[in-house]
């Protein structure tokens, strides 16, 4: 039942318009309610129960039955760290069934998901195409759509976590760093990711002019949305505002990557529904349809990328991104780039082109006026710095953006079309969509 | 330069039940420390307002702006006499003058600011009951609903 998306991944370029532009809508999606962590107690908010409540409110939100469901995509990776955290002694004990193991926990797997569909009433009786092997949902979303369009699925249920348990996040290292992550990774996977960008982001700063304080507009700006996205971390638990104060006052981590630069762990999950543009003409949602859909995974000349690779990256990404839908940057009204460190974010903004802005223009473009319910509503969902480390509100937000149900959130300018992607420049994925099957 | 406050729990020097009694400042994080927290940690509001009632100068050292702790705590009704960022506890030794600086966390982070800052580091899951958590009316310490799981 578990079989491959042929034009996945889009890697090339010159690829020219996807073949199946405009033929692929986006029906319907769902999400979970969202904590810091599990507590360890509330089994009715674990990493899977959300999950199953997220792939049920896609599925509501769609108009559908799980029956209707014929094919299923998730994640199986690991988003933080394991419940027992072994490798630190003493590991905690698991419980009983459905989470006597790490699955449902720390992690969710496609077996594990469709017996929770099942346990709850909710079955995905008619599954024919199940997919598990990609990492983040930047590469679900495209495979997603790619599948579709190559008729593995009719209607695709495709679904995505990022966990937070109890205890020190994202160790992975275990108590030491050894071999060449010594040096990489001294204090661990997260340390080495900022290291990574606070490195080609000193680099901009060296090549454009600015620095780190130039990206509190951003930061604050990125708060601001997360704060009208009413499921989102801050909104639910800490619905204050960040002030410049609290910005230029803020503990650094990883010089000059800072705590309010950083994506803030949570636990939650979401879901999204793929059909064909000709199923979705009757279905319950105005259909959001996909004209393109790219990826990107470059590796490295060294330990570091540089800000010439980041911005190389970024400019293939977006010329694809940008040809496979037959686009131009001054077709894209909804844009809400990876957020995950501020420090990375004006690679993708300025690759893009969006509203103009070119190499080296991101921070004046930032300290201009980028509010929702102005003329450049850049990162109109808050994204990882306003909702938390969901890395799915840039998905909510385009398509709400999209239907025109955004809230408070929604932008006053033309609001037809969305790109929207993560993760990093040096491996990522996007989709653009649009309301309409062509530009 | 700024004159180091004298050895009471406010800031004005009215109030501390001195008494002769060595005074002790306590720093308190917040999230996974006390109830408030994300997640709540397990030191209640008794607990903190039994300290100030015991004369120790408390206030908060968190990652939270000081903005929210300072919200956090005119909502828990309780007037502190500081509310530092994390890797601002040090100004907190040079603002106050004290017998003895304790910084309770549930951190690797919190131990080492609490380090370089010159206090004494309690961690909150594994720390022994201090005499002022322990309630007066049975001499038991009473940890928040969540415990000390953490």
């Amino acid at each position: 039942m578990t079989s491959s998306a042929g034009g996945f991944p889009r890697y090339a370029e010159g690829m020219g318009l996807w073949e199946h532009r405009g033929k692929v809508a986006v029906v319907g999606y769902g999400y979970s309610a969202i904590d810091r962590r599990w507590d360890g107690v509330s089994m009715d908010r674990t990493l899977g129960a959300f999950q199953l409540a997220a792939m049920q409110n896609a599925i509501e939100d769609a108009g559908l039955t799980a029956a209707d469901i014929d094919g299923f995509m998730c994640s199986e990776a690991m988003a933080g760290d394991t419940w027992a955290q072994e490798d630190r002694g003493d590991p905690r004990p698991y419980f009983d069934p459905p989470y006597d193991s790490e699955d449902g926990l720390s992690l969710t797997s496609a077996d594990w998901l469709i017996a929770g569909m099942a346990r709850e009433g909710t079955p995905l009786s008619n599954l024919q195409w199940i997919d598990r092997n990609e990492l983040a949902i930047g590469q679900e979303t495209g495979k997603a759509a790619q599948a579709v369009g190559d008729g593995m699925a009719n209607v695709l249920l495709m679904t995505y976590n990022m966990g937070n348990v109890p205890g020190r996040y994202k160790l992975e290292e275990g108590a030491y760093s050894e071999g060449g992550r010594k040096w990489s990774a001294p204090w661990g996977w997260m340390t080495s990711a900022m290291m990574q960008h606070a490195f080609v982001f000193m680099q901009y700063c060296t090549k454009y002019g600015g620095s780190h304080d130039d990206l509190a507009p951003f930061v604050l700006n990125q708060r601001r949305n997360g704060l009208l996205t009413p499921w989102g971390y801050y909104a639910q638990h800490e619905p204050y505002q960040i002030t410049l104060e609290d910005y230029l006052t803020q503990r650094y981590i990883c010089w000059p990557n800072g705590l309010l630069d950083s994506d803030r762990p949570v636990n939650h999950a979401f879901a999204m529904i793929f059909t064909t543009a000709e199923r979705a003409k009757d279905m319950k949602q105005k259909p959001i349809y996909v004209l393109s859909h790219v990826q990107a995974s470059h590796p490295t000349k060294t330990t570091m990328a540089t800000l010439e690779d980041h911005e190389a990256w970024t400019d293939s990404l977006a010329r694809r991104l940008y040809e496979g839908a037959g686009a131009r940057p001054e077709d894209l009204d909804i844009f809400n780039p990876y957020d995950g460190f501020a420090t990375f974010t004006q690679s993708y903004l300025e690759g893009f082109q969006w509203h103009g802005v070119k190499r080296g223009e991101a921070f004046d473009f930032y300290a201009g006026d980028i509010r929702v319910e102005g003329p450049h509503p850049f990162n109109s969902s808050g994204g990882n710095l306003g909702c938390g480390r969901t890395r799915t509100a840039m998905y909510t937000d385009s398509i709400e953006q999209l239907r025109g149900t955004a809230g408070d959130r929604q932008v006053t300018v033309r609001a037809e079309t969305a790109a929207m992607g993560q993760v990093t420049p040096g491996g990522n994925g996007h989709i653009f969509l649009s309301v309409h099957p062509q530009i | 330069m700024e004159q180091r406050i004298p050895a009471t729990s406010s800031e004005d020097g009215s109030e501390g039940a001195t008494e002769g009694r060595p005074i002790g400042l306590i720093s308190f994080d917040i999230d996974g420390t006390l109830t408030t927290g994300h997640g709540p940690g397990p030191i209640t509001r008794d607990m903190v307002e039994r300290a100030k009632e015991w004369g120790y100068i408390i206030g908060s050292c968190s990652d939270r702006p000081v903005g929210d702790q300072k919200n956090m705590w005119e909502t828990w009704g309780i007037e502190v006499s500081f509310t530092v960022l994390k890797h601002m506890l040090e100004t907190v030794k040079s603002r106050f003058e004290a017998d003895s600086y304790v910084h309770i966390g549930d951190t690797d982070v919190d131990y080492h600011f609490a380090r370089v800052s010159g206090f004494d580091f309690l961690q909150v899951q594994t720390m022994d009951p201090e005499p002022w958590m322990l309630s007066p009316e049975d001499g038991q310490c009473h940890w928040g609903p969540e415990g000390r799981t953490r």
